[in-house]
């Protein structure tokens, strides 16, 4: 209900603000994307198949932003409207202040991020949901590359959540300081963590650390994961061909009832890990991530993403192709395939697709 | 009479003698003076071409000694943004509006996918600081005679190509054509000016090709479609915080 609230007086004021800014403005820019693809999932006993078409409709000044998808799925016929921006944001004293339906994001160049404000949302350039909150956001810097911002997200899942970010540079290492504190009706969940990356000699390094306290019942839970990562370039044919990216991280995450939490962190890659499917041997759950891109030539590249549970050796296999056939269209292929068998822990069944194909052509305007 | 004859010979042979004794360190001194920008906010378009296939990029940048801030406006990569500062590189997502910070051999690759790596993007340095040169012949290029200056990287300076080769227009001190290579001696890339304008006293390209010669039918086209040099650049253009 106070939700709700929210995204209309967001939106009231995004209507009054953006006639007025618009005119004031020399920088308005509207546009948008559209979108027709095919998304077949494949369980253990059916498969499913869904056409879909979907438009985006992006309209922005210097203050003021508005985002809306529409998506249509031509196999059920239905019709889902999301709206993912419509924020009025200025300057003051010296502030960035950002009112509205926001993307807040907290991504540091890792193929998975559990200390993201939102978890789940580490494709940066994907339609996720996860990342779009309505709240208020202020951020203050202190110089060209510290900064802290503050985040108040208005939901009805929560009766609060609060995040707070410290970013700066230290040798050239982008350091922060990431904290999120939520709290329902039965639980309080409270998360910080540290990220850095940099360089070292001609290959990028980065890392995390993560700490959740959990608290519902008398129960009171600690959970730590830990993560580093190496990414790499080089031209192949004797250093003058096509450019080949090498990324690879390795993330050591705390069993106990907090890991359910850091595993949602994947759903962003778009895989999903039922905590049920991971024993108790061990103290810490063991993931590595790999990912490989090839550029064919300018408009096309291929890439490889891997997932694999070093517990079982479970692996999920994405691969995905891209090309951009004009100036303004695209086709993307992916596929995901979840190698493991029965109840391996990234193996698909009759509640998880052991295998994903999604082919999209979309037209930029 | 002989004797004016001789001193007319004899002073034509000084002048034509003092004006071939520029050295190649002015001769880049004074296109640097035409082409370095020391600050600037240009509006361009990319064309990059590859076995008939076309696309093309359009970007807005500013620049500010070792600074420069470029943003893409083409459909396709709307909002897309770059921030430079020396050697680090910070990318801006449009779609979730946040920073992240590139690593270093990305400055390598080609921007956007064009012939132009981000380091020729963005490159910031004077080649006077980077190189060292010599004027290895005179001739005419596509009609306009031209000094052939030999560039060879300075010990210790970190440059993209360890030597070029460039023409450079004799009365307009701007470079025509420049052949990039490996220390190999491998030609890398060729870069051809097809149109040239004198914009503010200053002669600069218009039209730029630049080829990379280890693939075939490729190539990328560098448009300015307009230029403004030392303008008016807010103090707090060239920080993360501008780039959101």
């Amino acid at each position: 209900m106070y939700s709700k609230k929210i995204i209309l007086l967001s939106i009231t004021i995004i209507l009054i603000a953006f006639p007025i800014t618009t005119f004031a403005s020399s920088n308005f820019q509207m546009g948008g994307t559209a979108k027709i693809g095919l998304n077949s999932l494949f369980f253990d006993d059916i498969n499913q198949v869904k056409i879909y078409d979907s438009i985006n409709l992006e309209l922005s000044s210097d203050n003021i932003a508005f985002e809306v998808n529409g998506r249509h799925n031509f196999t059920d016929n239905e019709l889902d409207f999301t709206l993912k921006k419509a924020y009025y944001r200025n300057d003051i004293m010296g502030s960035s202040i950002t009112i509205g339906k926001q993307p807040i994001s907290w991504s540091f160049g890792s193929l998975v991020n559990t200390v993201d404000y939102s978890l789940g949302a580490e494709a940066l350039d994907e339609e996720t949901s996860a990342k779009y909150i309505n709240g208020i956001k202020i951020e203050y810097p202190f110089n060209w590359y510290s900064s802290l911002s503050l985040v108040r997200e208005f939901n009805s899942e929560y009766d609060y959540k609060y995040g707070f970010r410290g970013r700066t540079l230290i040798n050239d290492f982008d350091v922060s300081l990431n904290w999120v504190d939520q709290k329902t009706s039965s639980s309080n969940l409270s998360r910080w963590g540290v990220t850095l990356k940099g360089d070292i000699s001609d290959a990028g390094v980065y890392g995390s650390y993560t700490h959740i306290d959990y608290k519902t019942k008398g129960l009171q839970i600690n959970t730590k994961g830990y993560m580093v990562g190496v990414d790499y370039s080089y031209f192949l044919n004797q250093g003058y061909g096509n450019r080949l990216y090498l990324q690879g991280e390795y993330h050591l995450l705390e069993k106990n009832e907090g890991l359910n939490v850091l595993l949602n962190s994947l759903a962003g890659a778009g895989v999903v890990i039922p905590p049920s499917r991971i024993s108790n041997n061990e103290k810490y759950f063991k993931l590595f991530l790999s990912n490989i891109n090839y550029n064919i030539n300018d408009f096309s590249s291929i890439g490889f993403f891997t997932i694999t549970s070093l517990e079982d050796g479970s692996t999920a296999l994405i691969p995905n192709y891209r090309n951009q056939l004009t100036s303004n269209t695209t086709l993307k292929v992916n596929l995901s395939y979840l190698s493991g068998s029965n109840d391996e822990i990234l193996s698909g069944g009759s509640n998880f697709p052991g295998v994903v194909c999604n082919v999209e052509l979309s037209y930029a305007f | 009479m002989k004797k004016i004859i001789t001193l007319l010979i004899l002073s034509i042979f000084i002048l034509s003698a003092s004006a071939f004794a520029i050295t190649a360190e002015e001769v880049i001194q004074k296109r640097d003076d035409n082409e370095y920008l020391q600050s600037a906010r240009v509006e361009a378009t990319m064309v990059i071409n590859n076995s008939g296939r076309e696309l093309e990029k359009k970007m807005i940048s500013l620049s500010e000694g070792d600074k420069a801030l470029v943003e893409f406006t083409n459909p396709m990569d709307r909002g897309t943004k770059y921030l430079k500062r020396e050697d680090n590189l910070w990318m801006f997502f449009p779609d979730a509006e946040d920073v992240v910070k590139l690593s270093g051999h990305m400055l390598e690759r080609g921007m956007m996918g064009s012939d132009f790596s981000y380091k020729d993007m963005m490159e910031s340095q004077k080649f006077t600081e980077l190189y060292k040169f010599e004027i290895i012949a005179e001739e005419e290029y596509k009609g306009r005679p031209c000094y052939k200056i030999e560039a060879i990287k300075e010990e210790g300076a970190e440059v993209s190509y360890y030597r070029r080769v460039t023409w450079i227009d004799k009365e307009r001190f701007i470079g025509l054509k420049e052949e990039l290579y490996a220390e190999s001696g491998k030609l890398l890339k060729e870069v051809i000016v097809e149109e040239t304008e004198e914009i503010q006293g200053r002669w600069y390209p218009i039209v730029t090709v630049m080829e990379n010669k280890l693939r075939e039918d490729t190539s990328t086209t560098f448009i300015v479609d307009s230029i403004q040099f030392n303008p008016e650049i807010p103090e707090d253009t060239f920080t993360l915080e501008s780039l959101q």
